[in-house]
């Protein structure tokens, strides 16, 4: 039961980060690599307000939320200038650099060895370490995401966002500032993240840099991909299926030290099928023609 | 009020030294409908981004109403009153005919971070918008198609729906890159009949050609541009009768 | 002195993974990710060859080297030409390409394991001294394998039928096919070649500092670095790119410590990538505004 529910928080987790990278690469065109870097912000900044700072969950996630948020704006005017291809050099870049920046900035990373001991968050005193508490909590913010990231696709904000997707020129020549409107996009996708990462290391007790690496932003990606571009309920279902088909393996009596790098085959394997077979995805609808 | 709207002065554009427009001075009175013709390569469609923000000149200046927009951004130059269409035909293919005209309309409440998480306004101006938009695919008869993907229309469909997107951004003034050019006839006399309207509707309307036939029909003024100067000016009868233009399309 | 010649020889490598990375990249135009996993499994089917199967150093090379032109022309074949075929944009190419590396990245994990694997028997050999400084028989031949293969694509680029071919294809595609050329053999040939190249570099970086399964992500990242540096669609460029990275590396190792050194590559690839695509020698392709 208990693992049950463990399945149900990561699928709640990974649906924020997924929505959220959905937001910037699926709706809005900006193909980011760099997704995991924020998450892993997220989970830092929370992991160490919580241990250094003794600040509680409720006062991290909003900081985790707007330093991330920064960070992005910062990166974003500058690498938004580049398109297509090179801009997912360029958030690869940004990716590897973060991840690089975790294992070596050791006294304030912990580096390599991570950061132990990380609290649950509290609740008028009662700890919300038990599982159940625990999907609660999660659930409840990424129906908060859900809901706060479709009122956005859902209004003429969205409808800008689509439109800079495929046709950025056109949609300039409408009169929308579309600088404006990518390096927000990419801002509220990096602020998501870093919600996500939150509560990945308040959920898990333990982080290290080997969760926050170009691979994660990749299988991030897959979910986007597999549950469809530019769907969000889409993203919930790609959630659902890479995270839970491979614990499926477990009971399938694999072994976990093969069971690790099957699960990347199946998701990589899933990307590969995609693009073949269903490049919109499960339930997407943009064709990336 | 000025009769002038546009006001070109002295521009030149250079790309790897090759003046594509040439000291080209230029000036667009209210409510004319004014033609641009030309070779190929004669810097038309330049003349066009030069004017609309895409591209900045080398030297010259632009003026919109009596205010400077030579350095200004394309999105904030069709604020301010200039909308435009593409030579290539430029469109969101992947949405409805009517979501790309919602798309052009300007300042909409709902585009804003704010405005599109809370608020029952934008909603009502959202609703509000949808019939705005309805009422301009009406005026180029795309009525009966506002629910299908923009790339499921005919050729001179999509020609329509641009027509419909520039003027759903309120602008004052239309710079249409090459308006019927490929469209069958049909549709060519029903886009040279909406031009022609325009006027009492209180827009001024510039349009790059190949089509005299639609130039003659529609343009009270003609400008020719050949190798990114201007050569000749004039009504078409005056235009058509000087030797260098015939010589520009000739040689 | 040390830290130089081993930024030289580290920028062979760089310049020849470049090399094989640009071949791939140029008549196609998108990024091919997957040539990351091609080049470890490059080393590792050396390993099979000289570990498993026990064959002499001077026969697994080649065969490994063949093997892995086969992997990368079998991507080309059996999954991107049937996607080209679909009108695949280069977005569609390169999350493909992504997935695909994630697949062949994990299949060498799991049938060899993750640990450091080696190719090398026999001791370690301290190398011949230079200008005060060490170099091995390894690293001497990391540095002629590079600076030959260099003049050897360089010579087919401009003096064979398929090197023409493969220029053609890569400046205009579309003109390219009108003017008959087989752009589908020019891209698997280049795929082929490009991937043998990544082999021999793997094979040659495996047996100076042995193999991991992600050695190649790294490995191409480098390459995309000293090409992107060098300037995309230069030849010279891209073993300038690569020298000069492997230098600028090296001295910011020896400036701010070794941990560092993946960081600074990327971040001068960032630097790069945002404001100066084209590099140190390409030309900056003009993005015409409408």
């Amino acid at each position: 039961m208990d693992y049950l529910l463990h399945i149900l928080i990561l699928i709640g987790i990974y649906l924020i980060a997924a929505a959220s990278l959905n937001f910037v690469a699926g709706y809005t065109g900006l193909l980011s690599v760099a997704h995991a870097a924020f998450y892993g912000v997220g989970a830092y900044l929370a992991a160490l307000m919580a241990l250094k700072l003794g600040a509680p969950f409720w006062l991290s996630l909003p900081c985790a939320l707007a330093i991330a948020a920064m960070l992005a704006a910062v990166v974003a005017i500058p690498t938004l200038r580049v398109h297509d291809d090179y801009f997912v050099i360029a958030t690869f870049c940004l990716q590897v650099i973060a991840t690089s920046v975790m294992n070596n900035w050791i006294d304030v990373t912990g580096g390599p060895l991570g950061l132990p001991g990380i609290p649950h968050p509290t609740l008028f005193g009662v700890s919300l370490g038990a599982h159940w508490q625990m999907v609660l909590l999660v659930w409840a913010i990424a129906g908060l995401s859900f809901w706060l990231l479709h009122r956005l696709v859902s209004a003429p904000f969205g409808r800008v966002l689509r439109a800079i997707r495929e046709d950025e020129v056109f949609t300039r020549s409408l009169g929308k500032n579309v600088v404006k409107y990518k390096v927000l996009a990419f801002v509220i996708g990096a602020a998501f993240a870093a919600a996500s990462g939150s509560l990945y290391a308040v959920y898990m007790t333990y982080i290290d840099p080997t969760s926050f690496t170009v691979h994660e932003s990749i299988f991030m990606l897959a979910i986007v991909i597999v549950g469809g571009a530019g769907s969000l309920w889409g993203s919930v279902v790609g959630a659902a299926v890479l995270v839970a088909l491979p614990e499926l393996l477990r009971f399938v009596g694999m072994p976990s030290a093969i069971a690790a790098n099957v699960r990347q085959i199946l998701y990589g394997g899933l990307l590969v099928g995609m693009m073949l077979w269903r490049p919109q995805g499960l339930l997407g609808k943009y064709r990336f023609d | 009020m000025s009769q002038i709207v546009l006001e070109c002065r002295r521009l030149t554009k250079a790309f790897d030294g090759i003046k594509a427009v040439d000291n080209v001075s230029l000036s667009v009175e209210r409510q004319r409908i004014v033609a641009i013709i030309g070779p190929n390569g004669a810097g038309k469609t330049t003349l066009f981004n030069l004017c609309t923000g895409f591209l900045h000149p080398d030297s010259g200046s632009i003026r919109f109403k009596g205010q400077d927009i030579t350095r200004l951004a394309p999105n904030q130059i069709t604020l301010l009153g200039i909308a435009r269409t593409f030579q290539d035909l430029r469109l969101i293919r992947q949405m409805t005919v009517l979501e790309n005209v919602l798309l052009a309309m300007p300042r909409q409440a709902g585009e804003g971070f704010w405005g599109a998480i809370g608020s029952r306004r934008s909603a009502r101006e959202e609703r509000a918008n949808r019939e705005q938009a309805m009422a301009w695919l009406e005026f180029v008869g795309l009525a009966g198609k506002a629910l299908d993907l923009a790339e499921a229309l005919s050729y001179g469909q999509q020609k329509l729906l641009g027509l419909a997107c520039c003027l759903a951004t309120g602008a004052e003034m239309l710079m249409l890159d090459e308006p019927v050019a490929g469209v069958e006839p049909a549709t060519t006399d029903r886009i040279l009949d909406y031009l022609s309207r325009l006027p009492s509707l209180g827009k001024t309307v510039v349009f790059i050609e190949h089509n005299l036939l639609a130039v003659q029909t529609v343009a009270n003024c003609v400008v020719v541009m050949d190798d990114g100067k201007k050569i000749a000016e004039g009504s078409w009868e005056q235009v058509s009768q000087e030797a260098r233009v015939l010589e520009a399309y000739l040689a | 002195m040390q830290f130089l010649l081993n930024g030289l020889i580290a920028g062979s490598a760089y310049a020849l993974i470049a090399l094989s990375f640009a071949l791939i990249y140029l008549p196609t135009r998108f990024f091919h990710f997957a040539h990351g996993a091609v080049f470890a499994w490059g080393a590792y089917l050396g390993y099979l060859c000289v570990v498993a199967l026990k064959l002499p150093l001077w026969v697994a090379f080649p065969l490994a080297i063949g093997m892995t032109a086969m992997l990368g022309a079998g991507l080309e074949v059996g999954i991107y030409r049937p996607l080209r075929r679909r009108k695949a944009t280069g977005l569609v190419l390169l999350l493909a390409s992504l997935g695909l590396y994630v697949v062949l990245q994990n299949l060498i994990s799991l049938l060899f394991g993750d640990e450091v694997k080696s190719l090398r028997s026999g001791e370690v050999m301290e190398g011949y001294p230079i200008l005060g400084a060490y170099i091995t028989p390894i690293q001497l031949c990391i540095v002629f394998a590079a600076l030959s293969s260099f003049a050897f694509v360089g010579i087919v680029l401009k003096f064979t039928r398929f090197g023409k071919a493969l220029r053609a294809v890569a400046s205009d595609a579309e003109l390219a096919r009108v003017h008959g050329v087989n752009s589908d053999g020019v891209v698997l040939g280049a795929f082929a070649l490009g991937s043998a190249l990544a082999g021999l570099a793997a094979l040659l970086v495996a047996l100076d500092v042995d193999m991991t399964p992600t050695m190649g992500l790294n490995a191409l990242m480098m390459g995309v670095v000293a090409m992107i540096v060098g300037g995309v669609g230069s030849v010279p460029g891209t073993l300038m790119g690569g020298l000069l990275l492997g230098l600028a590396q090296h001295l910011g190792v020896w400036r701010i410590g070794s941990e560092w050194q993946d960081a600074i590559a990327f971040a001068i690839l960032l630097v790069f990538v945002l404001f100066r695509p084209h590099g140190i020698m390409g030309r900056p392709t003009r993005r015409t505004a409408v």
